[in-house]
């Protein structure tokens, strides 16, 4: 037969042609024998000696020798550490250990065994998991420290790699042995490439955007304090979050975010709308590509050049105090005065924002159907009804939908960057909203439980808010985020 | 089209505040011009009314501002380096990641998806961002302002959404052929994509460009040398009194010597401007594609 196409059959054989089926019993088995070696050999508790510039490492090992007595007395460098090693720590690298054991037996001597196999390692990493959170809200291996008190072991070590490295091992288990299907084999095989790809963004995506996430929720339930650092700082509860809602200065801050917030929606919403109907009017194309050119540009300069222009302008030796004085009439220092300072704030928005913010209505302006207006025209409408019946009503959707994700972001809308670069001391009251409370007192005032409690408020009801809104928007204009 | 009398007079008054608006868009720019090549004497002259044109422009302010120890210029090279390094990696980062999203069948395409959309909505704020960046060592590094923003999401769904549109007929027929998968991302989705990645791309590079926040952040008065030109800029309009930074820094803001203090401010904050300006017609026609990129911050 000759055909163009290549059958599968004849594609060229590679030398070492490995079954599907083996691949996943091998990586579910080495998995899990892996998460055993982990937490056997890797330190679950380590503590670098500066004097002897050497490391002291508790491993799974050192712990389940403690068996039988209540403490480990630990001998590690010419130093003597009593630990009081709990039973259920024992009993978790024993648990960790024997249902690896039993994974191995099972991938060796029972066919078809991958999937219990991927489930038992569940277990393990679950159990890992636990114990660790457990530790962590409870205290766990305790140790006594130099004064003779007994401390949790994490205060006197640090976190070794050991727990980690075993829970992750197993979990990778659960995955090949069950959650990968023989059918998803040819799949992974084929798009190896894209898993390359996919790589170092993930870690970027993990190290960048979700350790952030847990830290800020670990660290809004403790009290920092910079010598013990996050994992070492002890838990309060929920005092953070009962401090954020009962002091009064933390009410007034929220009250000037949303202030802020929605003065600036009302002043920026309105003007653009008007000017894109208004440039919608220009035929001339020249003319109307000249316009909008002008007007966009202002939104590709940083707050540093608003802030420069508006300085020039405002400040005692800009423009306008030069008139008022030639004027004769007094000056005043309206970048130090709290009087003006969210007007100037609204105002140079507005001359930044103006003229893009028209960008997403002129798209929908552009597919109105031009024939509607002649037709109106002959039935006597004026310019005002067709701007009623025909233009608006091909924007409304739009506005609908951008008015409504403002209101969302509501806790996030008092633009931070603005208002740090225009705020000074004489205007600190009005200045004070919760992104630059953040930096100001969570940040520079070392307030970093109470702060991460405040970002942690904020993106909570933030993600509420977005999505309802998203799903109100969704459901009157049939326009979303995604 | 049908013109009636007030539909003329609609146009008209239409035409003449869309005219107004660009003039009142446009005169503070050329109003920073005008005070930057304004000598002292002509200032003083005027009471420092001046609305227009100087009569005897000069660019006194602006080798002052250059000259200046080489402050500018070294801040103006930490920008450019900046704004280069951080759009190339992130570019390249967030189309890797958007086009393995993009492919239908990839196994656990969908909880990475789940995962960016969640990154988006929730993050994890200020200061847990502040220490991280502080233990992985970055700190007072370039690096603490690029890589922290490699990866965006929001790009990345940019970038998934676009290689979904692209006719699957071309990559079957390519597969037929016997290209693999980086023989069909490299050779036939790439080349196609270049309206995007471009747009994307100079989006990046004016964040970039613009940013000192981070600046702020992460690099302190003792590595003032580290500084991009925006942060240098504002520290010299810095009303916060926050920082009594390096007072050689500032050495070149003072009036006297035939400019005014305020005629060096505007000459640097044109300086921090002029890049904009310069790639500006560039993207004018990938402006619609950057309006989304924008519209929700997480």
């Amino acid at each position: 037969m000759e055909s163009s196409i290549k059958p599968k059959s004849i594609q060229p054989k590679r030398l070492i042609h490995i079954d599907s089926k083996i691949a996943i019993k091998a990586f579910t088995g080495i998995l899990s024998v892996f998460s055993a070696v982990f937490i056997l050999l890797v330190p679950i508790f380590s503590r670098f000696d500066k004097q002897l510039l050497d490391s002291v490492k508790l491993t799974g090992i050192n712990i389940l020798s403690s068996f039988g007595s209540e403490k480990l007395i630990y001998v590690a460098l010419g130093n003597t550490y009593d630990i009081y090693i709990p039973f259920i720590m024992r009993g978790l690298v024993l648990a960790v250990l024997s249902l690896s054991t039993i994974s191995l037996l099972f991938i060796l001597f029972i066919k078809q065994s991958h999937r219990i196999v991927g489930i038992l390692n569940l277990v393990s990493a679950s159990l890992i998991f636990i114990y660790f959170v457990s530790t962590i809200l409870f205290g766990g291996i305790t140790a006594k420290d130099f004064s003779g008190e007994h401390v949790a072991l994490y205060k006197l070590f640090d976190y070794g790699s050991g727990l980690v490295l075993s829970a992750f091992s197993a979990a990778g288990a659960f995955v090949t042995g069950f959650l990968i299907k023989e059918e998803h084999l040819p799949q992974i095989k084929r798009f190896w490439f894209m898993y390359a790809l996919l790589a170092i963004p993930m870690l970027l995506l993990v190290i960048f955007s979700l350790y952030p996430i847990l830290l800020q929720t670990v660290l809004s339930f403790k009290e920092y304090r910079f010598t013990d650092g996050v994992w070492g700082s002890d838990w309060v509860g929920f005092k953070q979050f009962a401090k954020i809602f009962t002091d009064p200065n933390m009410a007034r801050i929220i009250l000037n975010t949303i202030k802020i917030s929605l003065l600036r929606l009302l002043f920026n919403m309105i003007p653009p709308i008007l000017l894109a109907l208004m440039i919608f009017e220009i035929r001339n194309r020249f003319f109307k590509a000249a316009i909008q050119t002008i007007t966009y540009v202002p939104h590709f300069f940083s707050w540093v050049i608003i802030f420069g222009i508006v300085f020039s302008f405002m400040s005692p030796s800009g423009i306008v105090n030069n008139v008022l004085q030639s004027l004769g009439k007094n000056t005043t220092d309206f970048m130090t005065n709290d009087k003006y300072f969210i007007p100037i704030l609204i105002v140079s928005e507005l001359w930044k924002e103006l003229g893009w913010g028209t960008i997403l209505y002129l798209a929908a302006l552009s597919s109105v159907n031009t024939e509607l207006f002649d037709a109106s025209a002959v039935d006597g409408a004026g310019p005002f009804r067709k701007l009623w019946y025909i233009t608006l009503p091909s924007i409304s959707s739009i506005i609908v939908f951008l008015f409504i994700m403002a209101i969302g972001n509501l806790l996030k809308g008092a633009g931070t960057e603005q208002i740090l670069l225009f705020a000074n001391n004489a205007v600190m009251k009005k200045a004070e909203v919760i992104d630059t409370w953040v930096y100001w007192q969570g940040l520079g005032n070392y307030q970093y439980s109470l702060g991460a409690a405040v970002s942690f408020v904020q993106s909570f009801i933030g993600i509420i808010m977005v999505l309802s809104a998203n799903k109100l928007s969704v459901k009157l204009v049939g326009r979303g985020l995604w | 089209m049908i013109f009636t009398r007030s539909e003329k007079i609609y146009r008209a008054v239409c035409y003449a505040i869309a005219i107004l608006i660009s003039l009142i868009c446009l005169y503070p720019l050329l109003y920073t011009i005008f005070v930057s090549v304004c000598t002292e004497n002509e200032w003083i002259d005027r009471n420092g009314l001046l609305f227009f044109m100087p009569s005897n422009p000069t660019l006194l302010a602006f080798s002052k501002v250059f000259g200046s120890g080489g402050y500018v210029l070294n801040a103006t090279k930490m920008s450019i380096m900046r704004a280069g390094i951080g759009t190339v990696f992130s570019i390249f980062f967030n189309v890797c990641t958007g086009y393995a999203m993009s492919r239908k069948n990839l196994p656990g395409r969908k909880p990475i998806m789940y995962v960016l959309l969640f990154t988006i909505l929730f993050s994890g704020g200020l200061i847990p961002g502040y220490m991280v960046v502080n233990e992985m060592g970055l700190r007072n590094t370039i690096w603490a302002l690029i890589v922290p923003n490699i990866l965006n999401a929001w790009n990345v769904l940019i970038f998934k959404q676009f290689f979904e549109g692209i006719p699957k007929e071309l990559e079957e027929s390519a597969s037929i052929d016997g290209a693999g998968e980086f023989k069909l991302m490299y050779k036939i989705v790439m080349p196609m994509s270049k309206p995007v990645i471009a747009a994307i791309g100079l989006f990046t590079l004016v964040g970039h460009w613009n940013s000192w926040f981070d600046v702020m952040l992460y690099i302190d008065v003792q590595h003032s040398n580290l500084w991009p030109l925006q942060y240098f800029t504002m520290i010299n309009f810095n009303n916060m009194a926050q920082i009594n930074s390096n007072p050689g820094m500032l050495e070149f803001m003072s009036s006297g010597q035939g400019v005014m203090q305020i005629s060096q401010k505007m000459a640097l904050t044109i300086v921090t401007t002029l890049p904009i300006l310069v790639i500006y017609p560039f993207f004018q026609k990938y402006f619609t594609k950057g309006v989304y990129t924008g519209a929700v911050k997480g």
